[in-house]
């Protein structure tokens, strides 16, 4: 199941139990998100209001997952509910999937069209590693799990990025969304729309690559 | 061949720890939680999102509104189109039906009118020629009476 929504099958206010301790990422308290889709395509636009309210940490966990600059994520919720609100016609609620499981895949797929737009236009060349992500590299060869302080987390976040930016976007989503967001195969080629066995290849080439990416640098 | 195996044994622990490293920094790739939070409780998200649907609505209209206009214009346009055309098949073929169908007498008479519309055409230089040559021809004839 991927991380942070765990949709349950039992009709209750907007099916979703959070898996963690962290603060939930949907509001469960109001009314039925099925019951605020209805509303807003009765026309009731403080009901998409709602709507937008209750998911918007959650679209941005996943924006996050991809993107780490604060505009780009505004970026992705909004174009992300922009989509919602004129996809809200197809959503079929109870009878198809939840609505975060249908908001997830919008925002996967949103994220996913904005990094092939960036690969389309790079906006600088990777620059070579500095000494104390290369030193984070070592590090983790030759320790499984080392102690990881804030300094740690910082040089990996900008090593990962400078990293990441070296795979094409198929990669990056399938890796993201296996390792990121701990999602199934299945549950990856549900929100792509891809086949289980084009998910299964695409994630030997991703690590293949990424592997490739990492010997360059060690 | 125990080299090989040793080989391929190392060669798998090294692409394990490559994939560990992957695995790290898939995770460490993501955002900070105080960019998140920044970002999903940005001032006017929601007012930019109503400013897109709207806009995204007014392209729509337009790209409807054209299209309703193409299409009322196509409504008049087409039969309007099919009926001239069909007139004009229509008057070939009665035009030619009639010309096939002449009596003997309309044929004489259309022939008649053929011989009268000579006379209306413009001279040839030929005529013009003579025209003048006789016109000459008549001045000294009028000249010499006088003499």
């Amino acid at each position: 199941m991927c991380r942070a929504v765990t949709v349950n099958e039992v009709d209750d206010k907007s099916k979703v139990v959070p898996t963690t301790n962290s603060p939930p990422l949907h509001d469960t308290t109001e009314s039925s998100d099925d019951a605020l889709v209805a509303a807003t395509l009765d026309g009731d636009e403080t009901a998409f209001e709602q709507l937008f309210e209750r998911h918007r940490r959650f679209v941005a966990h996943t924006a996050g997952r991809f993107f780490r600059r604060r505009e780009q994520i505004e970026e992705i919720i909004q174009e992300t509910f922009t989509k919602v609100y004129f996809a809200l016609p197809s959503y079929r609620g109870a009878e198809g999937r939840s609505f975060p499981a249908w908001l997830r895949r919008i925002a996967v797929n949103t994220a996913y069209d904005e990094l092939r737009r960036m690969q389309r236009h790079p906006e600088s060349l990777v620059s070579e590693l500095t000494e104390d992500e290369t030193r984070w590299l070592d590090a983790q060869m030759h320790e499984s799990s080392g102690v990881k302080d804030a300094e740690a987390n910082v040089i990996a976040r900008d090593l990962a990025n400078k990293l990441l930016d070296r795979l094409d976007a198929d990669d990056r989503l399938v890796l993201t969304l296996l390792d990121g967001e701990d999602c199934s195969t299945a549950e990856i080629a549900r929100i792509t729309g891809w086949s289980i066995a084009k998910v299964k290849v695409r994630a030997h080439r991703a690590r293949k690559s990424l592997r490739r990416v990492l010997q360059k640098f060690m | 061949m125990k080299n090989l195996l040793f080989w391929k044994i190392k060669n798998r622990k090294q692409e394990a720890q490559l994939d560990h490293i992957g695995r790290e920094l898939v995770r460490a790739a993501s955002a900070n939680r105080e960019d998140l939070e920044a970002a999903h409780s940005a001032p006017f998200l929601y007012a930019r999102i109503r400013a897109a649907v709207a806009k995204k609505q007014k392209a729509d209209a337009e790209v409807r509104d054209f299209s309703f206009s193409m299409f009322a214009v196509m409504r008049h346009a087409v039969p309007m189109m099919i009926v001239i055309a069909f007139a004009s098949v229509l008057l070939l073929f009665t035009g030619a039906f009639t010309a096939g169908m002449n009596t003997p007498d309309e044929t004489a008479t259309n022939f008649d009118r053929v011989v009268l519309d000579e006379d209306n055409l413009p001279l040839s230089s030929d005529e013009v020629l003579s025209t003048i040559i006789a016109g000459h021809h008549n001045d000294d004839d009028g000249e010499g009476d006088q003499r």
